[in-house]
């Protein structure tokens, strides 16, 4: 099925035999990826941000201050001003990060671990075993998400738990994709045949042998969705469902200050250019560890 | 080999977009539908939640459906309207007087949403009857300072006018009302509006298989309703049956002559009813053609009251809130129903002012309010009820987050019900050392330590319920859980979709009353009525089969003696209204329920539009339809 | 190959069948069905159990879930796909899926045209002129075009030329009485489909490039270059072709995306299409209507899964297709 992508993917990485020089020329050729580089420090200190949120937010991002303040410009006490109501802008600017930064983190390690399992059974073993996980992988992905999406509201309440899952259920076909892919063609390849020829188990097989080989355009991806998952988030406040209120996600920040777009143009560029600034990194260091992976890339 | 470098992204963002597909699907729902009163004419309260759910209500059968494309009903009079494409080519000028000169010759509406059927006793959405408004008149209509006025019928018959009347007793007291009809009113193809179309409407109303949920008056009040000439129908009750609404029994009036071999299992099944694909009125603009882009209205030469003054009406449907206000903004409208607009945006419409866009706002005749459920052992104590009403900012919410365009409220009837009565309520004012000592009084002391109220030992922690999605409702719930949370009590927010939270009875938290603190909003009907809603035999429970919407809990013996009396006894509003200002002031002194303020509807016109009147009411702003004038 | 190809088709109508399933047990048997709500909206005295069974009649909703899989299935064949509920109340769901197909196949085949030719442009231009500044710029341009959220860059686009300079409009497929006018239609097509076209463009001209460097650098179009065949000669005659295998075996994945996207877009633009009905019909518990464009999508999913597979097939008989 769609191996499309995923066997050449893996024709371009191919087998990976001395791992530890490469770690060394990994980061060589990363570290000369300028945009990568900004991406990468912008990313992190995005997250060191969300991280010590309590320490850098001056007021606690939920707390209506008085006097009400409805839309007010920035002061000495609220940097970015007030929301329309009347909470420091700034202070849920950073809590939204934490937020939307969390939701993205989570639902991408989720949905990679997911991915990579059926990938890689279905990849290795074939057969029946790869039929019925890849037309999962086929339903999944056609399936419409607002029936499942209210079911888990009832049993879960909306929120981010409900979102991480959401995000992991249906976001985890393309990793699986590409790993099922991937290890289709490795299986081709001689090292895993004499793997096999040895008498090596199933587990190790995969854990050992094809999944270390297959771990490049995983990562390479993982980081992609990062940002991908972030403008769903995004996506998903902009129709109504995303993170609920009181808690600020950089998504819903959006679609609030949407509202005041005519009025006040500014409070719809704070979440948006944080938005475009981490999917922008998270973008250009998907790139360049794309390129430091790559075992044929110039030295 | 970088061949293959895109290839990975693309999947990713494949994988995410696919994604997508169904995910922003789902989140539907919420932006566009807040505003919107509820609407059958005879149902005396519904709940303020989607326009959309509202309609669910309305069950279908399958029918037969062929591959049929067409939504567009293409006329078929000789008279030759205009289809889409060639409307603005055509040219007035057949009635006498028309005036079209005065004004331009086309006005275009922003609504919210495609209407999902324009048949008459049929439709329920608020979308649907801002069209049928235009198309169709009724016997009496309601105006924009919330009275009774007189259209196909000569006068609004009441008790008090000798229009309707009433005798005997108490399980003998019989109702009858008469109208009286004009002889000059004739449907778009010309024929005459008689009594016969009104009997028509009845009959269709009490069959049994007309799939309408709200005919409880027709089918079950009514004894008969008989003709006396072409142009007097008399309506007459059951004995007992004292319908509150009686003046507006008659606003059923359908065009027999096109309906009378309709069966009304398929009253909305294209191929059975002409009606669904191309509605017949009387009103001031008759139907032209509808798409999922527009519904298009052309002047009715010959409408009773005069040749409209503008040729054209077009309702322009844009379902995004903010694709609305861009169309404003862009100056594509001249005007905007109510359907489309939420308070947050109040701001940015008044900016329009400079754009020549004016910007309406009157009463809604929805309340917001929080239901307090009296089963929860904290809540049960009158002193704690009334310490959240004292501890609640109202001022705030409405000063601030609703831009001061309404006030607090504190009785359920809201200021526009004839029967409501503000002597004697106690205003509530914001207080928050007031609360906390009614508090103490309680035994809701205050942990120092902590900062939190204990009560037998446990810290008071409420969960305060609403709708999701719903901006307002955000905004007020979280300023009520700070006010709340300053007082000690901490308040949990739960946010639910509405279909669950408006969900069915036994496991629905409001209808199962497995909830603590539930915020919403009623529509008021014409009628104060109020039994439904505040009478002990009136709590949902499965004894009672879930009958009523008395989802407080509330019991207070004469509470139920008022409300009775006023609903079921009494008809005058002579009578009712002093058992109403009485059964208001125990509702304000015991407080079931949290009134928090009425919501204001919004909706725009240009400066050139003249007698744009929206009103207070569920009536939709184009019941004047027939004056409107957009000067050039 | 052919019985490969017809063990997927078979294979395909199963997974339709299968999703059609799913969405139906689904939408049935999640909270808020058709009947949600009703207490809310019928009086009191009349809302009982015997009420909601005669609702539930007349929506044939008395019968056990499966068995209205069947039913519904049956009718489906035969082309009854049932009436809209709530969106447009008692009209045929194939009538209204089919008056909006349209729309939203004009909006999707000219985005789709749009994002190839300037995909196509500015991959190639890039991939000749690598390293250049037309290269550099299209590079920020694609990373700039993945990392904004459509909405947000649509409704900016309406800010700017609608609201600021008043030279498009804001939304709908055209202006009352001039549907027939091409140029007015055209107009109210440049935003959403610069839109929907945004992301597909930013990843299609990266794609084109790199495949397109990828085969310059083969053995047998250096020989072609050796031999003294002219630059832009290679690049039309060998390479492109070569290059662009992948690339249109990638459309096939492209309609679901596309469909997708057009929720958005057709929200933001008031484009009366099929995505904002679906959109709409979930909102408002429309099932019928619901599924019925589920269905339609799961069609084009699998549909454009099995072309892009078999057209994978076709370019790298490598993958073992067992």
């Amino acid at each position: 099925m769609s191996a499309t992508s995923a066997t050449a993917l893996q024709a371009e990485f191919g087998p990976t035999t001395e791992r530890r020089s490469q770690k060394q020329m990994i980061w060589r050729r990363f570290r000369r990826h300028k945009a990568a580089m900004v991406g990468s420090v912008i990313l992190l200190t995005m997250i060191a941000i969300a991280v010590f949120a309590p320490l850098i937010a001056p007021h606690s991002p939920t707390r209506i201050s008085f006097p009400f303040c409805r839309d007010c410009g920035p002061s000495a006490d609220h940097w970015l001003g007030t929301d329309s109501l009347s909470r420091d802008i700034f202070s849920r600017l950073v809590y939204a990060g934490r937020v939307s930064l969390s939701v993205a983190f989570l639902a991408t390690t989720f949905g990679t671990v997911v991915g990579v399992l059926v990938g890689s059974f279905a990849g290795y073993f074939g057969g029946r075993v790869e039929m019925v996980l890849m037309r999962i992988t086929d339903v999944m992905l056609a399936l419409p998400s607002l029936p499942l999406l209210l079911i888990l509201s009832k049993v879960l309440g909306p929120g981010f738990n409900t979102i991480v899952l959401v995000l992991t259920l249906f976001g985890w076909m393309g990793v699986a994709r590409l790993v099922h892919g991937s290890f289709l063609s490795l299986k081709g390849e001689q090292f895993t045949e004499a793997a096999v020829a040895l008498g090596a188990s199933s587990r190790r097989i995969i854990f050992i042998h094809l999944l270390p080989n297959s771990l490049a355009p995983i990562i390479v991806a993982a980081t992609l969705s990062l940002g991908g998952y972030i403008i769903v988030e995004a996506t998903l406040s902009f129709l109504g469902l995303g993170i609920q209120p009181p808690a600020s996600s950089w998504g819903n920040m959006l679609t609030g200050a949407q509202a005041k777009i005519f009025q006040n143009p500014l409070l719809t560029f704070y979440p948006g250019i944080a938005i475009f600034l981490v999917v922008l990194s998270a973008n250009f260091v998907g790139d360049g560890l794309r390129d430091a992976l790559d075992p044929r890339g110039k030295e | 080999m970088a061949h293959h470098k895109l290839n990975r992204r693309l999947l990713t963002l494949l994988a995410l977009l696919v994604l997508l597909v169904p995910v922003l699907a789902a989140c539907g729902g919420t932006p566009a539908a807040q505003n919107t009163p509820g609407t059958a004419a005879q149902a005396t309260t519904a709940p303020a939640t989607q326009p959309t759910t509202a309609a669910a209500a309305q069950p279908t059968t399958a029918a037969p459906a062929a591959g049929e494309t067409e939504t567009t009903a293409a006329p078929t009079e000789a008279a030759a309207a205009p289809t889409e494409g060639d409307a603005a080519a055509t040219t007035p000028a057949t009635g006498g007087d028309t005036a079209t000169g005065a004004g331009q010759e086309t006005i275009t509406i922003g609504m919210s949403q495609e209407p999902p059927d324009l048949l008459p006793l049929f439709g329920s959405a608020y979308v649907s009857t801002i069209v049928e408004e235009a198309i169709d008149d009724s016997l009496v209509q309601r105006n924009e300072k919330n009275e009774y006025v007189p259209q196909i019928a000569k006068s609004v018959p009441r008790i008090e006018n000798g229009g309707a009347k009433l005798t005997g007793s108490g399980a003998n007291a019989q109702l009858t009302v008469t109208y009286q009809l004009r002889d000059d009113v004739t449907w778009h193809d010309g024929e005459k509006f008689t009594a016969d179309d009104v009997i028509a409407g009845y009959n269709l109303l009490k069959n049994p298989n007309f799939k309408t949920p709200s005919a409880f008056v027709y089918r079950d009040q009514l004894a008969s309703v008989k003709k006396n000439g072409d142009y007097e129908v008399v309506f007459t009750y059951k004995k007992g049956e004292l319908d509150p609404t009686y003046y507006i029994v008659g606003n059923i009036g359908i065009p027999s002559h096109i309906t009378n071999k309709v069966d009304p299992a398929k009253w909305d099944d294209p191929k059975a009813n002409p009606l669904v694909n191309k509605p017949v009125g009387t009103g001031p603009y008759r139907f032209v053609s509808q798409n999922p882009e527009r519904v298009v209205l052309q002047s009715y030469d010959k409408y009773f009251l005069g040749t409209p003054k503008t040729k054209n009406v077009i309702f322009r449907i844009i379902p995004d809130t903010q694709a609305l206000l861009s169309q404003l903004q862009a100056g594509e409208l001249n005007a905007s129903t109510e359907d489309a607009h939420q308070i947050n945006q109040f701001e940015d419409l008044k900016a329009l002012e400079g754009r020549g866009v004016k910007t309406y706002t009157v009463p809604a005749a929805t309340w917001e309010h929080i239901d307090l459920n009296l089963s929860v052992p904290v809540l049960q104590d009158k002193r704690v009820r009334q310490a959240l009403m004292y501890g609640i900012d109202r001022k705030t919410i409405t000063e601030q987050i609703l831009f001061g365009q309404t006030q607090p409220l504190n009785s359920w009837l809201t200021p526009t019900n004839w029967a409501y009565t503000e002597k004697g309520l106690n205003k509530y004012e914001y207080n928050p050392e007031k609360a906390g000592q009614l508090l103490d009084q309680a035994g809701l002391k205050l942990d120092e330590e902590q900062g939190v109220r204990v009560f037998k030992g446990q810290p008071v922690t409420l969960e305060l319920m609403t709708t999701a999605g719903n901006e307002l409702r955000a905004q007020t719930t979280q300023l009520i859980q700070q006010n709340l949370s300053d007082l000690g009590l901490l308040v949990s927010l739960s946010y639910q979709p509405a279909a669950i939270y408006f969900g069915d009875p036994p496991d629905a938290p409001l209808a199962g009353r497995k909830y603590q603190m539930g915020l919403y909003a009623w529509v008021s009907g014409d009628d104060p009525a109020g039994f439904e809603l505040y009478h002990s035999s009136q709590i949902p429970s499965k004894e009672n089969n879930y009958t009523g919407q008395n989802y407080p809990g509330w019991k207070n013996e004469r509470n139920d003696q008022l409300l009775k009396q006023a609903n079921q006894r009494e008809i005058t509003r002579e009578k009712r209204l002093p058992l109403y200002a009485e059964q208001q002031k125990i509702f304000n002194e015991e407080l079931p329920v949290l009134p928090l303020y009425q919501r204001v509807n919004i909706s725009t016109a240009a400066n050139g539009l003249q007698n744009w009147k929206p009103t207070p009411t569920n009536t939709p702003p184009t019941w004047n339809a027939h004056e409107w004038v957009l000067n050039k | 190959m052919q019985a490969y190809i017809i063990r997927r088709l078979f294979q395909s109508a199963l997974l339709v069948l299968i999703i059609s399933a799913l969405v139906f047990f689904i939408l049935n048997l999640a909270p808020g069905g058709p009947l949600s709500g009703l207490k809310f909206q019928i009086s009191a005295r009349e809302y009982s159990e015997a009420s909601v069974q005669r609702y539930k009649e007349l929506l044939g909703l008395d019968k056990p879930v499966y068995l209205r899989y069947f039913y519904w299935l049956g009718d489906m064949v035969r082309g009854d796909w049932g009436d809209s509920w709530t969106v447009s109340t008692g009209r045929p769901v194939l009538g209204l899926i089919m008056s909006r197909l349209p729309n939203t196949l004009t909006l999707m085949i000219s985005a789709t045209i749009l994002s190839l030719v300037l995909g196509l442009l500015i991959g190639i231009v890039s991939a000749i002129k690598q390293y250049s500044i037309i290269d550099t710029a299209a590079t920020v341009f694609s990373f700039v075009g993945i990392s904004i959220p459509t909405f947000w860059f649509g409704l900016m686009m309406i800010v700017l030329f609608s609201v600021h300079f008043r030279i498009l409009p804001a939304g709908g497929t055209a202006d009352f009485g001039m549907e027939n006018d091409i140029g007015n239609r055209i107009k109210h097509l440049i935003m959403p489909v610069a839109v929907l076209s945004l992301i597909n463009v930013a990843g299609w001209s990266r794609y084109v490039r790199a495949s397109l460097l990828n085969v310059m650098q083969q053995d047998y179009l250096r020989t072609a270059r050796a031999k003294g065949l002219s630059g832009s000669k290679v690049i039309t005659r060998h390479a492109l072709r070569n290059a662009l295998i992948p690339v249109i075996t990638l459309m096939g994945l492209e309609i679901p995306i596309l469909f997708g996207g057009a929720i958005v877009t057709e929200t933001i633009f008031s484009w009366p299409g099929m995505g904002r009905l679906y959109f709409q019909s979930l909102v408002s518990s429309d099932y019928p209507l619901a599924q019925g464009l589920l269905f339609v999508t799961a069609v084009l999913v699998v549909l454009s899964n099995l072309l892009a597979d078999i057209g994978y097939a076709i370019v790298d008989p490598r993958v073992r297709l067992s």
